[in-house]
């Protein structure tokens, strides 16, 4: 179980996020939407250890993680992704999940070796990219290329920031499959986030809206669908 | 030829006699953004360890030039435990004026606890004499500094490339928080680099040592500010620009000996500094050196 408990973070004066609460269970993929500078990604940094919270806490398992650290929150079991792409553009697309595969085989070892990472690979329709530079990859790649990465910590939860950000609707569909089928194999825990509300509303089982740092809705994408809050933030107070 | 091939070795020794300090520099310094002007002091700490270990009467210049770079090691692990690491986070002008603090503390360590002139060190002079290598005569010293420098250069390349750790600390260096959050720990890849950088001082020292016979409290200051100038050639960061930049710095230095009439000599460094000036002009990220991308939301 992952649970964010009443966190909020400013920048200054400028409240990113304002006691926010959230939890996602095991192998739950949980959608993250809200308009931009609503603090979707302010959370992720905080649950992922670049922010430390201001107020409130992130447990894992009832353990509380947030404030300690990126390097902790990666070792315990949490992986992400970014929106803006931060792979190690000189290392070889495998040299970049090596780097996150040796933390696994350091902190979980028992996973780290039913991880088949190849398998991996190939299902991502990575296979025969595994020697090239990371950074000569095409943008799609790219973000295929740290899902795999965030997925050889071997983690109990992943945080996908915008993974369909610049995929077509074939690419993003495809993609949804894998993020389902990493799942089912694997008992992942997601939170995603993404602009498209069709992929995540197709993707995830249940769905978060942020707006100015606060969460102002939270169900089933039906239920969220036709919230009225959600329909203001999304396309304007009716006049 | 002979003239010809010495002048080479001379410029090739002192090349890599500064591209061994400018790499300890970059390497520092791509990963965490840190000017160690206190790595001079490395240098001074492995030959003030073979200076107390001649005192108490161990004489034999191999084990006195291990025990040298093992102390080199241990002293920059030490300088990052107490002075850097609760500076990490702070701007990069604290970091610089902690360089300095720690540099004038043990430079008046050495000064108040020893001498504050210089005191003869010749345990290494024996590398200073003249070998025959295929007829031609050649200093021992400068084939040995040659040699141990490409051999280490050769090793850290193998490290950096082949080692789990050393791709970590490759990846680190262009963006330090996504390693974290692959779950390596920071402290560990820092104290890493700091061993490297203390290591490749520490044999520098042998060689600075050796040539000088000597030791005095500020002996790192010239050293580490030609490897400054160095990195600075080759682009700040880049680990291979350190290196080429300390070659070039050394071959400019013994060619522009080589031009000026002698009567001239005192200019050289004044000409030296001219020529990076202006290949700073045309390259202001020196020979290696890209341009820092920025442009990421979360940094």
């Amino acid at each position: 179980m992952l649970e964010i408990r009443g966190v909020s973070k400013s920048f200054g004066g400028l409240k990113a996020l304002d006691c926010v609460d959230l939890a996602v269970g095991p192998a739950e993929i949980s959608g993250l939407i809200g308009p931009n500078g609503a603090g979707k990604s302010s959370l992720v940094n905080v649950i992922s250890g670049l922010l430390a919270p201001d107020g409130g806490d992130v447990r894992l398992e009832g353990r509380v993680v947030s404030g300690q650290g990126p390097e902790r929150v990666a070792r315990a079991g949490i992986g992400r992704t970014f929106q803006n792409l931060r792979l190690f553009p000189a290392l070889t697309v495998l040299q970049n999940i090596e780097v996150a595969a040796q933390t696994a085989r350091e902190c979980r070892p028992d996973r780290a070796v039913a991880m088949d990472l190849q398998a991996e690979i190939a299902a991502l329709g990575l296979a025969g990219a595994e020697q090239l530079d990371a950074g000569t990859l095409s943008y799609g790649d790219q973000r295929r290329v740290e899902i795999l990465r965030a997925l050889a910590l071997c983690p109990d939860f992943l945080l996908l920031d915008e993974p369909a950000a610049g995929m077509n609707e074939a690419e993003s569909a495809m993609l949804a499959t894998a993020i389902r089928s990493i799942r089912d194999r694997h008992g992942v825990g997601l939170i995603v986030i993404d602009h498209d509300l069709h992929f995540i509303m197709g993707l995830c089982e249940r769905i978060a809206v942020l707006d100015m740092g606060r969460k102002i809705a939270e169900g089933t994408a039906q239920e969220v669908r036709h919230d009225p809050k959600v329909i203001e933030v999304y396309l304007g107070a009716p006049a | 030829m002979d003239y010809a091939l010495q002048q080479f070795l001379n410029a090739a020794s002192f090349g890599a006699e500064y591209a061994l300090i400018a790499l300890g520099l970059a390497i520092v310094f791509s990963l965490m953004g840190l000017v160690n002007f206190a790595h001079g002091e490395i240098i001074a700490i492995a030959s003030y360890a073979a200076f107390f270990l001649i005192l108490v009467g161990i004489d034999n210049p191999a084990v006195v030039a291990l025990v040298a770079i093992a102390a080199s090691v241990l002293g920059a692990i030490l300088f990052e435990r107490v002075a850097f690491r609760p500076v990490r986070h702070a701007p990069v002008a604290t970091g610089l004026l902690t360089a300095f603090g720690v540099s004038i503390v043990v430079q008046n360590a050495f000064l108040l606890f020893v001498s504050p002139r210089p005191r003869p060190l010749p345990v290494f002079g024996g590398l200073n004499r003249t070998v025959e290598l295929g007829g031609l005569k050649v200093q021992l010293l400068q084939l040995l500094e040659i040699g141990v420098t490409l051999a280490a250069i050769s090793a850290l390349l193998v490290f950096l490339r082949r080692s789990t750790l050393g791709l970590a600390m490759r990846a680190a260096a262009r963006d330090f928080n996504t390693v974290r959050l692959m779950g390596l720990r920071a402290n560990r890849v820092i104290a890493t680099a700091f061993a490297i950088s203390g290591l490749l001082a520490g044999i520098a020292a042998v060689f600075i040592v050796a040539r000088r016979g000597s030791i005095e409290p500020d002996m790192g200051f010239m050293p580490v500010l030609k490897a400054f100038v160095a990195c600075v050639i080759g682009g700040f960061g880049s680990l291979g620009g350190a290196v080429l930049g300390g070659f070039v710095l050394g071959f400019v230095e013994v060619g522009i000996l080589l031009v000026l009439p002698q009567s001239m000599g005192g200019l050289k460094d004044a000409v030296v500094f001219s020529l990076i000036a202006l290949l700073l002009v045309a390259r202001p990220q020196g020979i290696l050196g890209s341009r820092v991308e920025l442009g990421d939301k979360e940094r």
